[in-house]
Protein backbone atom coordinates (compact mmCIF):
# COMPACT_ATOMS: atom_id res chain seq x y z
CA UNK A 1 0.00 0.00 0.00
CA UNK A 2 1.42 3.66 -0.48
CA UNK A 3 2.21 5.52 1.90
CA UNK A 4 0.31 8.20 2.21
CA UNK A 5 0.83 11.92 0.80
CA UNK A 6 1.48 14.48 2.87
CA UNK A 7 -0.99 17.02 2.87
CA UNK A 8 -0.20 21.28 2.80
CA UNK A 9 -0.58 22.69 6.32
CA UNK A 10 -3.40 24.78 5.21
CA UNK A 11 -5.70 21.74 4.12
CA UNK A 12 -4.59 20.65 7.44
CA UNK A 13 -5.84 23.62 9.61
CA UNK A 14 -9.04 23.24 7.77
CA UNK A 15 -9.69 20.00 7.89
CA UNK A 16 -8.78 20.29 11.74
CA UNK A 17 -11.81 22.84 11.92
CA UNK A 18 -14.28 20.55 10.17
CA UNK A 19 -14.08 21.31 6.86
CA UNK A 20 -15.30 18.57 4.22
CA UNK A 21 -12.65 16.10 3.45
CA UNK A 22 -11.95 15.80 -0.61
CA UNK A 23 -10.07 12.85 -0.80
CA UNK A 24 -9.74 9.02 1.25
CA UNK A 25 -6.54 10.65 2.85
CA UNK A 26 -8.48 13.56 4.31
CA UNK A 27 -10.83 11.47 5.17
CA UNK A 28 -8.23 9.19 7.11
CA UNK A 29 -6.74 12.53 8.93
CA UNK A 30 -10.60 13.44 9.79
CA UNK A 31 -11.35 9.85 11.22
CA UNK A 32 -8.00 10.11 13.51
CA UNK A 33 -8.38 13.26 14.85
CA UNK A 34 -11.94 12.62 16.33
CA UNK A 35 -10.64 9.11 17.56
CA UNK A 36 -7.89 11.09 19.52
CA UNK A 37 -10.21 13.76 20.60
CA UNK A 38 -13.29 11.58 21.51
CA UNK A 39 -10.82 8.89 23.67
CA UNK A 40 -11.63 10.34 27.41
CA UNK A 41 -7.96 10.83 29.95
CA UNK A 42 -9.80 11.10 32.89
CA UNK A 43 -7.16 12.71 35.38
CA UNK A 44 -6.87 10.28 38.81
CA UNK A 45 -8.54 11.02 41.97
CA UNK A 46 -5.12 11.47 43.55
CA UNK A 47 -4.40 14.12 41.11
CA UNK A 48 -7.50 15.92 41.44
CA UNK A 49 -6.92 15.93 44.94
CA UNK A 50 -3.27 16.86 44.77
CA UNK A 51 -3.76 19.41 42.57
CA UNK A 52 -6.76 21.07 44.40
CA UNK A 53 -4.66 21.07 47.60
CA UNK A 54 -2.47 23.19 45.68
CA UNK A 55 -5.18 25.99 44.38
CA UNK A 56 -6.20 25.64 47.68
CA UNK A 57 -3.63 28.12 49.25
CA UNK A 58 -3.57 31.32 49.66
CA UNK A 59 -2.68 33.34 46.62
CA UNK A 60 -2.12 37.16 48.40
CA UNK A 61 -2.91 39.58 45.45
CA UNK A 62 -0.24 41.48 44.38
CA UNK A 63 -1.65 45.35 45.21
CA UNK A 64 -0.17 48.29 42.83
CA UNK A 65 -0.61 51.44 43.59
CA UNK A 66 -2.60 53.62 41.00
CA UNK A 67 -0.98 55.33 38.05
CA UNK A 68 -2.22 58.83 39.54
CA UNK A 69 -0.57 58.34 43.18
CA UNK A 70 2.69 57.32 41.06
CA UNK A 71 2.54 60.58 38.37
CA UNK A 72 1.85 62.25 41.83
CA UNK A 73 5.56 60.72 43.51
CA UNK A 74 7.21 60.99 40.76
CA UNK A 75 6.41 64.71 40.25
CA UNK A 76 7.36 65.35 43.97
CA UNK A 77 10.28 63.63 43.69
CA UNK A 78 11.62 65.89 41.10
CA UNK A 79 11.09 68.90 42.58
CA UNK A 80 12.79 67.68 45.67
CA UNK A 81 15.94 66.57 43.45
CA UNK A 82 15.66 70.24 41.55
CA UNK A 83 16.03 72.05 44.84
CA UNK A 84 18.78 70.14 46.79
CA UNK A 85 20.40 70.62 43.47
CA UNK A 86 19.96 73.91 43.43
CA UNK A 87 20.94 74.67 46.90
CA UNK A 88 24.16 72.66 46.16
CA UNK A 89 25.11 74.27 43.52
CA UNK A 90 24.76 77.58 45.60
CA UNK A 91 26.65 75.88 47.97
CA UNK A 92 29.42 75.45 45.79
CA UNK A 93 29.49 78.74 44.49
CA UNK A 94 29.49 80.38 48.08
CA UNK A 95 31.98 78.12 48.52
CA UNK A 96 34.10 79.03 46.14
CA UNK A 97 34.07 82.57 45.75
CA UNK A 98 35.19 81.95 49.76
CA UNK A 99 38.30 80.62 48.69
CA UNK A 100 38.90 82.97 45.92
CA UNK A 101 39.07 85.74 48.82
CA UNK A 102 41.40 83.73 50.58
CA UNK A 103 38.22 82.54 53.23
CA UNK A 104 39.78 79.09 52.95
CA UNK A 105 43.18 77.04 52.73
CA UNK A 106 44.10 77.07 49.37
CA UNK A 107 47.18 74.49 48.63
CA UNK A 108 50.50 76.47 48.91
CA UNK A 109 53.15 76.38 46.94
CA UNK A 110 56.46 77.39 48.69
CA UNK A 111 59.37 77.94 47.05
CA UNK A 112 61.46 77.62 50.16
CA UNK A 113 61.09 74.59 52.80
CA UNK A 114 58.97 76.39 55.64
CA UNK A 115 60.24 76.27 59.13
CA UNK A 116 58.33 74.00 61.31
CA UNK A 117 57.23 77.80 63.67
CA UNK A 118 55.83 78.82 60.27
CA UNK A 119 53.88 75.30 59.47
CA UNK A 120 52.68 75.67 63.00
CA UNK A 121 51.37 79.63 62.25
CA UNK A 122 50.22 78.58 59.17
CA UNK A 123 47.76 75.40 60.08
CA UNK A 124 46.45 77.40 62.94
CA UNK A 125 45.21 80.16 60.71
CA UNK A 126 43.82 77.87 58.08
CA UNK A 127 41.89 75.96 60.64
CA UNK A 128 40.37 78.53 62.99
CA UNK A 129 36.84 79.35 61.98
CA UNK A 130 36.85 83.11 60.17
CA UNK A 131 33.88 85.38 59.78
CA UNK A 132 33.09 85.96 56.83
CA UNK A 133 33.41 89.81 57.39
CA UNK A 134 36.81 89.79 58.22
CA UNK A 135 38.82 87.34 55.83
CA UNK A 136 41.93 85.61 57.08
CA UNK A 137 44.90 85.60 54.49
CA UNK A 138 47.61 83.27 53.95
CA UNK A 139 49.73 85.69 55.76
CA UNK A 140 50.33 84.58 58.71
CA UNK A 141 48.64 86.47 61.79
CA UNK A 142 51.13 88.98 63.63
CA UNK A 143 52.59 86.82 65.97
CA UNK A 144 55.66 89.08 67.69
CA UNK A 145 58.14 87.34 65.01
CA UNK A 146 60.10 88.71 62.42
CA UNK A 147 58.88 86.82 59.18
CA UNK A 148 59.75 87.43 55.32
CA UNK A 149 56.10 87.48 53.32
CA UNK A 150 56.19 86.99 49.80
CA UNK A 151 53.02 86.70 47.95
CA UNK A 152 51.66 86.28 44.38
CA UNK A 153 48.03 87.02 43.42
CA UNK A 154 46.74 86.11 39.91
CA UNK A 155 43.44 87.70 38.73
CA UNK A 156 41.52 87.34 35.55
CA UNK A 157 39.51 90.73 34.39
CA UNK A 158 37.53 90.59 31.48
CA UNK A 159 38.90 93.44 28.82
CA UNK A 160 42.12 95.56 29.08
CA UNK A 161 39.78 98.70 29.63
CA UNK A 162 39.65 96.90 33.48
CA UNK A 163 43.38 95.98 33.26
CA UNK A 164 44.38 99.73 33.38
CA UNK A 165 41.63 100.59 36.09
CA UNK A 166 42.72 97.66 38.24
CA UNK A 167 46.21 98.74 38.19
CA UNK A 168 45.40 102.33 39.11
CA UNK A 169 42.98 101.07 41.86
CA UNK A 170 45.57 98.21 43.10
CA UNK A 171 48.08 101.55 43.00
CA UNK A 172 45.59 103.35 45.07
CA UNK A 173 45.02 100.98 47.49
CA UNK A 174 48.29 100.09 48.05
CA UNK A 175 49.53 104.02 49.15
CA UNK A 176 45.88 103.97 51.18
CA UNK A 177 47.34 101.41 53.39
CA UNK A 178 51.03 102.75 53.58
CA UNK A 179 52.86 100.71 51.04
CA UNK A 180 55.06 101.67 48.12
CA UNK A 181 54.56 100.72 44.43
CA UNK A 182 58.13 99.17 43.65
CA UNK A 183 57.56 98.03 39.80
CA UNK A 184 54.55 98.58 37.52
CA UNK A 185 54.36 96.84 34.08
CA UNK A 186 50.90 97.75 31.83
CA UNK A 187 50.95 96.21 28.66
CA UNK A 188 47.40 96.45 26.74
CA UNK A 189 46.37 95.36 22.85
CA UNK A 190 43.22 95.89 21.70
CA UNK A 191 40.59 94.15 24.17
CA UNK A 192 43.62 91.99 25.61
CA UNK A 193 45.55 92.79 28.31
CA UNK A 194 48.01 92.04 31.61
CA UNK A 195 49.42 93.97 33.92
CA UNK A 196 52.32 93.40 36.58
CA UNK A 197 52.37 95.31 39.75
CA UNK A 198 54.86 95.18 42.47
CA UNK A 199 54.06 96.01 46.19
CA UNK A 200 55.51 96.19 49.19
CA UNK A 201 52.51 96.70 51.94
CA UNK A 202 53.28 96.93 55.83
CA UNK A 203 52.76 93.66 57.07
CA UNK A 204 50.30 94.97 59.52
CA UNK A 205 48.14 96.03 56.53
CA UNK A 206 48.60 92.81 54.55
CA UNK A 207 44.89 91.04 55.87
CA UNK A 208 43.41 94.16 54.23
CA UNK A 209 45.47 95.09 51.37
CA UNK A 210 44.76 91.17 50.34
CA UNK A 211 40.93 91.63 50.47
CA UNK A 212 40.84 94.91 48.47
CA UNK A 213 42.94 93.69 45.85
CA UNK A 214 41.25 90.06 45.60
CA UNK A 215 37.88 92.38 44.65
CA UNK A 216 39.43 93.81 41.48
CA UNK A 217 39.30 90.56 39.50
CA UNK A 218 38.70 86.93 39.32
CA UNK A 219 41.32 85.25 41.63
CA UNK A 220 42.58 82.41 39.09
CA UNK A 221 46.02 81.84 41.45
CA UNK A 222 47.45 82.63 44.76
CA UNK A 223 50.75 81.91 46.57
CA UNK A 224 52.28 82.82 49.68
CA UNK A 225 56.09 82.18 51.05
CA UNK A 226 57.20 83.11 54.32
CA UNK A 227 60.49 82.40 56.00
CA UNK A 228 60.83 83.37 59.69
CA UNK A 229 64.14 85.66 60.34
CA UNK A 230 63.50 86.06 64.10
CA UNK A 231 66.62 83.81 64.79
CA UNK A 232 68.81 85.63 62.39
CA UNK A 233 67.75 88.68 63.94
CA UNK A 234 68.06 88.01 67.61
CA UNK A 235 71.39 87.12 66.83
CA UNK A 236 72.45 89.92 65.00
CA UNK A 237 70.86 92.16 68.16
CA UNK A 238 72.62 90.29 70.42
CA UNK A 239 75.49 90.76 68.87
CA UNK A 240 75.13 94.37 68.42
CA UNK A 241 74.68 94.49 72.33
CA UNK A 242 77.86 92.33 73.01
CA UNK A 243 79.70 95.13 70.55
CA UNK A 244 77.43 98.24 72.64
CA UNK A 245 79.36 96.70 75.90
CA UNK A 246 82.85 96.10 74.73
CA UNK A 247 82.57 99.55 73.51
CA UNK A 248 81.74 100.74 77.00
CA UNK A 249 84.71 98.53 78.53
CA UNK A 250 87.19 100.07 76.00
CA UNK A 251 86.27 104.02 76.54
CA UNK A 252 85.97 103.29 79.91
CA UNK A 253 89.72 101.87 79.50
CA UNK A 254 90.61 105.03 78.05
CA UNK A 255 89.38 107.70 80.15
CA UNK A 256 90.80 106.05 83.04
CA UNK A 257 94.26 107.51 82.44
CA UNK A 258 96.32 104.12 83.52
CA UNK A 259 97.17 103.28 80.03
CA UNK A 260 100.91 103.78 78.48
CA UNK A 261 100.85 105.05 74.74
CA UNK A 262 101.24 101.92 73.38
CA UNK A 263 98.65 100.60 75.37
CA UNK A 264 96.33 103.59 74.63
CA UNK A 265 97.22 103.00 70.95
CA UNK A 266 96.36 99.68 70.73
CA UNK A 267 93.00 100.25 72.65
CA UNK A 268 92.20 103.33 70.09
CA UNK A 269 92.74 100.35 67.20
CA UNK A 270 90.46 98.13 69.25
CA UNK A 271 87.71 100.56 69.90
CA UNK A 272 87.64 101.41 66.06
CA UNK A 273 87.08 97.90 64.89
CA UNK A 274 84.61 97.46 67.46
CA UNK A 275 82.80 100.52 66.20
CA UNK A 276 82.99 99.45 62.45
CA UNK A 277 81.79 96.10 63.60
CA UNK A 278 78.95 97.45 65.18
CA UNK A 279 77.97 99.26 62.26
CA UNK A 280 77.75 96.67 60.16
CA UNK A 281 75.59 94.47 63.04
CA UNK A 282 72.95 97.48 62.87
CA UNK A 283 73.21 97.50 58.97
CA UNK A 284 72.44 94.19 59.19
CA UNK A 285 70.03 94.17 61.48
CA UNK A 286 68.25 97.12 59.84
CA UNK A 287 68.45 94.53 56.59
CA UNK A 288 65.80 92.52 58.27
CA UNK A 289 63.88 94.85 60.07
CA UNK A 290 63.29 96.41 56.61
CA UNK A 291 61.88 92.82 55.29
CA UNK A 292 59.97 91.82 58.01
CA UNK A 293 58.07 94.70 58.50
CA UNK A 294 56.96 95.28 54.63
CA UNK A 295 55.33 92.25 52.51
CA UNK A 296 56.27 91.85 49.21
CA UNK A 297 53.17 91.35 46.78
CA UNK A 298 53.35 91.02 43.05
CA UNK A 299 49.62 91.36 41.57
CA UNK A 300 49.33 90.07 38.07
CA UNK A 301 46.39 90.96 36.07
CA UNK A 302 45.32 89.13 32.68
CA UNK A 303 42.15 89.06 30.34
CA UNK A 304 41.27 85.58 28.98
CA UNK A 305 42.71 84.32 26.36
CA UNK A 306 41.08 85.14 22.84
CA UNK A 307 38.34 82.69 21.46
CA UNK A 308 37.70 81.02 24.76
CA UNK A 309 33.96 82.55 26.13
CA UNK A 310 33.65 83.57 29.08
CA UNK A 311 31.03 81.60 30.52
CA UNK A 312 28.59 82.56 33.12
CA UNK A 313 28.39 81.54 36.34
CA UNK A 314 24.27 82.36 36.92
CA UNK A 315 20.92 82.66 35.40
CA UNK A 316 19.51 80.60 32.41
CA UNK A 317 23.16 80.79 30.58
CA UNK A 318 25.31 79.40 33.46
CA UNK A 319 22.10 76.37 33.70
CA UNK A 320 22.70 75.74 30.28
CA UNK A 321 26.59 76.05 29.84
CA UNK A 322 26.30 73.38 33.09
CA UNK A 323 24.09 71.21 31.65
CA UNK A 324 26.38 71.39 27.81
CA UNK A 325 28.95 70.41 30.88
CA UNK A 326 26.91 67.01 31.85
CA UNK A 327 25.63 65.76 28.47
CA UNK A 328 29.30 65.99 26.82
CA UNK A 329 30.53 64.40 29.98
CA UNK A 330 27.41 61.85 29.73
CA UNK A 331 28.16 61.78 26.19
CA UNK A 332 31.71 60.66 26.05
CA UNK A 333 30.99 58.10 29.28
CA UNK A 334 28.58 56.53 27.34
CA UNK A 335 30.96 56.30 23.91
CA UNK A 336 33.89 54.90 26.25
CA UNK A 337 31.14 52.04 27.60
CA UNK A 338 29.94 51.34 23.98
CA UNK A 339 33.04 50.99 22.88
CA UNK A 340 34.39 48.52 25.72
CA UNK A 341 31.30 46.77 26.39
CA UNK A 342 30.37 46.29 22.62
CA UNK A 343 32.56 43.47 21.84
CA UNK A 344 31.87 41.58 25.19
CA UNK A 345 28.00 41.61 24.11
CA UNK A 346 28.71 40.40 20.80
CA UNK A 347 31.02 37.72 22.68
CA UNK A 348 27.65 36.67 25.15
CA UNK A 349 25.32 37.06 21.66
CA UNK A 350 27.16 34.20 19.88
CA UNK A 351 27.45 31.95 23.42
CA UNK A 352 23.72 32.57 23.75
CA UNK A 353 23.05 31.60 20.45
CA UNK A 354 25.01 29.03 20.39
CA UNK A 355 24.31 27.41 24.09
CA UNK A 356 20.42 27.81 22.44
CA UNK A 357 21.39 25.56 19.30
CA UNK A 358 23.25 22.89 22.18
CA UNK A 359 20.36 23.36 23.79
CA UNK A 360 17.88 22.59 20.88
CA UNK A 361 20.09 19.14 19.47
CA UNK A 362 19.83 17.67 23.16
CA UNK A 363 15.83 18.56 23.29
CA UNK A 364 15.68 16.97 19.80
CA UNK A 365 17.99 13.98 20.27
CA UNK A 366 15.65 13.64 23.34
CA UNK A 367 12.51 13.57 22.01
CA UNK A 368 13.96 11.33 19.23
CA UNK A 369 14.86 8.64 21.57
CA UNK A 370 12.60 5.90 22.14
CA UNK A 371 11.52 6.19 25.86
CA UNK A 372 11.28 3.28 27.75
CA UNK A 373 7.11 1.97 27.53
CA UNK A 374 7.42 2.97 23.63
CA UNK A 375 8.48 0.87 20.84
CA UNK A 376 9.34 4.42 18.62
CA UNK A 377 12.05 4.23 15.87
CA UNK A 378 13.75 7.02 14.69
CA UNK A 379 12.56 7.74 11.16
CA UNK B 1 -4.06 68.72 38.80
CA UNK B 2 -4.26 69.00 34.48
CA UNK B 3 -0.29 67.65 34.47
CA UNK B 4 -0.55 64.60 37.47
CA UNK B 5 -3.64 63.77 34.98
CA UNK B 6 -1.02 63.93 31.82
CA UNK B 7 1.31 62.35 33.27
CA UNK B 8 -1.23 59.39 34.54
CA UNK B 9 -2.46 59.09 31.19
CA UNK B 10 0.96 58.78 29.83
CA UNK B 11 1.71 55.75 32.22
CA UNK B 12 1.73 52.08 31.28
CA UNK B 13 -0.92 50.60 31.84
CA UNK B 14 -1.82 47.96 34.57
CA UNK B 15 -2.13 44.12 33.27
CA UNK B 16 -4.86 42.51 33.42
CA UNK B 17 -5.97 40.76 36.58
CA UNK B 18 -4.68 36.96 36.46
CA UNK B 19 -7.46 34.78 38.02
CA UNK B 20 -7.29 32.61 40.87
CA UNK B 21 -4.97 30.03 40.73
CA UNK B 22 -8.00 27.60 41.80
CA UNK B 23 -9.99 28.14 39.34
CA UNK B 24 -7.08 27.76 36.94
CA UNK B 25 -6.04 24.42 38.14
CA UNK B 26 -9.87 23.18 38.16
CA UNK B 27 -9.85 24.30 34.34
CA UNK B 28 -6.84 23.04 32.66
CA UNK B 29 -5.96 20.05 34.95
CA UNK B 30 -7.50 17.48 32.36
CA UNK B 31 -6.01 19.16 29.45
CA UNK B 32 -1.96 19.36 31.08
CA UNK B 33 -2.54 15.71 32.49
CA UNK B 34 -4.02 14.82 28.50
CA UNK B 35 -0.76 16.29 27.30
CA UNK B 36 1.44 14.55 29.38
CA UNK B 37 -0.10 11.33 29.15
CA UNK B 38 -0.05 11.68 25.15
CA UNK B 39 3.81 13.12 25.26
CA UNK B 40 5.04 10.09 27.68
CA UNK B 41 3.19 7.39 26.77
CA UNK B 42 3.30 6.65 30.61
CA UNK B 43 0.16 7.73 32.38
CA UNK B 44 2.04 6.94 35.88
CA UNK B 45 4.78 9.17 34.80
CA UNK B 46 1.91 11.57 33.20
CA UNK B 47 0.29 12.29 37.17
CA UNK B 48 3.44 12.86 38.58
CA UNK B 49 4.56 15.17 36.34
CA UNK B 50 1.02 16.70 36.40
CA UNK B 51 1.43 17.27 39.89
CA UNK B 52 4.49 18.67 39.97
CA UNK B 53 3.37 21.37 36.46
CA UNK B 54 0.90 22.75 39.20
CA UNK B 55 3.12 23.09 41.38
CA UNK B 56 6.13 25.20 39.92
CA UNK B 57 2.86 26.97 37.81
CA UNK B 58 1.30 28.08 41.90
CA UNK B 59 5.40 29.34 42.39
CA UNK B 60 5.46 31.20 39.33
CA UNK B 61 1.88 32.22 39.36
CA UNK B 62 3.03 35.80 39.89
CA UNK B 63 5.09 36.13 37.16
CA UNK B 64 1.96 35.12 34.22
CA UNK B 65 1.34 37.95 32.07
CA UNK B 66 -2.16 36.79 30.14
CA UNK B 67 -1.10 39.08 27.41
CA UNK B 68 1.89 37.18 26.11
CA UNK B 69 -0.31 33.97 25.86
CA UNK B 70 -2.96 31.89 27.49
CA UNK B 71 -3.05 29.97 30.64
CA UNK B 72 -3.76 27.18 28.87
CA UNK B 73 -0.40 27.63 26.86
CA UNK B 74 1.64 28.99 29.46
CA UNK B 75 1.12 25.72 31.67
CA UNK B 76 1.86 23.33 28.45
CA UNK B 77 4.95 25.48 28.41
CA UNK B 78 5.64 24.10 32.42
CA UNK B 79 4.19 20.93 31.50
CA UNK B 80 6.92 20.51 28.85
CA UNK B 81 9.72 21.36 30.60
CA UNK B 82 9.25 19.26 33.84
CA UNK B 83 8.99 16.35 30.97
CA UNK B 84 12.15 17.43 29.24
CA UNK B 85 13.51 17.33 32.62
CA UNK B 86 12.52 13.64 33.35
CA UNK B 87 13.83 12.44 30.04
CA UNK B 88 17.82 13.77 30.63
CA UNK B 89 17.73 12.65 34.07
CA UNK B 90 16.48 9.04 32.72
CA UNK B 91 19.31 9.37 29.82
CA UNK B 92 21.87 10.40 32.35
CA UNK B 93 20.72 6.95 34.20
CA UNK B 94 20.65 4.86 31.09
CA UNK B 95 24.14 5.59 30.55
CA UNK B 96 25.59 5.13 34.30
CA UNK B 97 23.32 1.95 34.42
CA UNK B 98 24.94 1.00 30.45
CA UNK B 99 21.65 0.57 29.58
CA UNK B 100 20.56 1.12 25.72
CA UNK B 101 16.89 2.31 25.00
CA UNK B 102 17.08 -0.43 22.18
CA UNK B 103 16.22 -2.91 24.77
CA UNK B 104 12.59 -4.55 24.50
CA UNK B 105 9.90 -1.98 25.13
CA UNK B 106 7.90 -2.72 28.22
CA UNK B 107 3.80 -2.71 27.80
CA UNK B 108 2.34 0.08 29.73
CA UNK B 109 -0.98 1.27 30.09
CA UNK B 110 -2.70 2.33 27.83
CA UNK B 111 -3.26 5.96 26.70
CA UNK B 112 -6.61 6.45 27.10
CA UNK B 113 -10.25 4.28 26.78
CA UNK B 114 -12.04 4.69 23.14
CA UNK B 115 -8.87 4.26 21.33
CA UNK B 116 -8.47 1.25 18.83
CA UNK B 117 -5.19 -1.02 19.66
CA UNK B 118 -3.99 0.15 16.14
CA UNK B 119 -3.75 3.71 17.09
CA UNK B 120 -2.95 3.08 20.41
CA UNK B 121 0.26 0.58 18.96
CA UNK B 122 0.49 3.59 16.20
CA UNK B 123 1.09 6.15 19.02
CA UNK B 124 3.48 4.24 20.51
CA UNK B 125 5.77 3.80 18.04
CA UNK B 126 6.02 7.74 18.24
CA UNK B 127 8.94 9.42 18.60
CA UNK B 128 7.61 11.79 21.84
CA UNK B 129 9.14 14.95 19.60
CA UNK B 130 6.24 13.54 17.08
CA UNK B 131 3.28 12.79 20.05
CA UNK B 132 3.49 15.82 21.17
CA UNK B 133 2.33 18.16 18.32
CA UNK B 134 -0.23 15.71 17.43
CA UNK B 135 -1.89 15.94 20.93
CA UNK B 136 -1.05 19.96 21.07
CA UNK B 137 -3.03 20.36 17.90
CA UNK B 138 -5.57 17.38 17.72
CA UNK B 139 -6.24 16.41 20.90
CA UNK B 140 -5.99 19.97 23.09
CA UNK B 141 -7.07 22.05 19.45
CA UNK B 142 -4.42 24.57 20.48
CA UNK B 143 -3.63 26.85 16.93
CA UNK B 144 -0.35 26.62 15.25
CA UNK B 145 0.93 29.59 16.82
CA UNK B 146 -0.11 28.89 20.71
CA UNK B 147 1.57 25.07 19.62
CA UNK B 148 4.85 27.00 18.59
CA UNK B 149 5.36 28.97 21.58
CA UNK B 150 4.76 25.36 23.60
CA UNK B 151 7.45 23.63 21.61
CA UNK B 152 9.68 26.85 20.98
CA UNK B 153 9.77 26.84 17.21
CA UNK B 154 8.46 28.52 14.47
CA UNK B 155 5.04 28.54 13.28
CA UNK B 156 6.18 26.96 9.79
CA UNK B 157 8.17 24.57 11.49
CA UNK B 158 5.71 23.54 13.93
CA UNK B 159 3.37 23.00 10.99
CA UNK B 160 5.76 20.61 9.62
CA UNK B 161 6.25 18.78 12.32
CA UNK B 162 2.54 18.07 12.55
CA UNK B 163 1.83 17.05 9.01
CA UNK B 164 4.89 14.69 9.05
CA UNK B 165 4.02 13.31 12.50
CA UNK B 166 0.57 13.06 11.18
CA UNK B 167 1.44 11.34 8.22
CA UNK B 168 3.55 9.07 10.10
CA UNK B 169 0.90 8.05 12.35
CA UNK B 170 -1.15 7.03 9.49
CA UNK B 171 1.49 5.13 8.04
CA UNK B 172 2.05 3.01 11.36
CA UNK B 173 -1.44 2.56 11.58
CA UNK B 174 -1.83 1.09 8.56
CA UNK B 175 1.58 -1.12 8.96
CA UNK B 176 -0.29 -2.21 12.02
CA UNK B 177 -3.47 -2.84 10.99
CA UNK B 178 -2.04 -4.88 7.78
CA UNK B 179 -0.34 -6.85 10.62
Amino acid sequence: MPSPELVASSRLEALLAGAFPETQAEARLQGLARELRGAPVPAPSSLRERVAGIGAAAQPRVRRPSRRLVAVLALTILVLFACTFAALRLTAKSRTASENLGLAPVPRHTERDVPPAIEKDLSQIESSPVPLSRPATLAPAPSGRAQDIDMWIDLRVQDADQVSSASQDAVRITRELGGVVTSSTVDTHGTQGRAQLTLRIPVGNLDDAVFRLAQLGTVTAQRTNTQDLQAPLDHVSQRIAELRSKIRIELARLASGQLDPAEELEARIHLENLRRNLREAKAARDVIVSKTSMADLTLRLSTPAPGAPEKSESGVSGAVDRAGDFLRGAGAVAVFLTLVLSPLLVLAAIAWALLRARNRRIEARLLDEPQPGTSARSS
Amino acid sequence: MDVVNALAETWPRRAPLRRPFGDVAREHLEDVYRYLVFFTADPVLAEDLTGETFEKAFRSWKRFDPRRGSERTWLCQLARSKALDHFRLEARRRRRENRSASEPPQTGEPFAEGISAELEAALRSLTAGEREVVVLRVVLELDAVAAARVLGISRSACSMRFARALQKLEERMEAHAVA
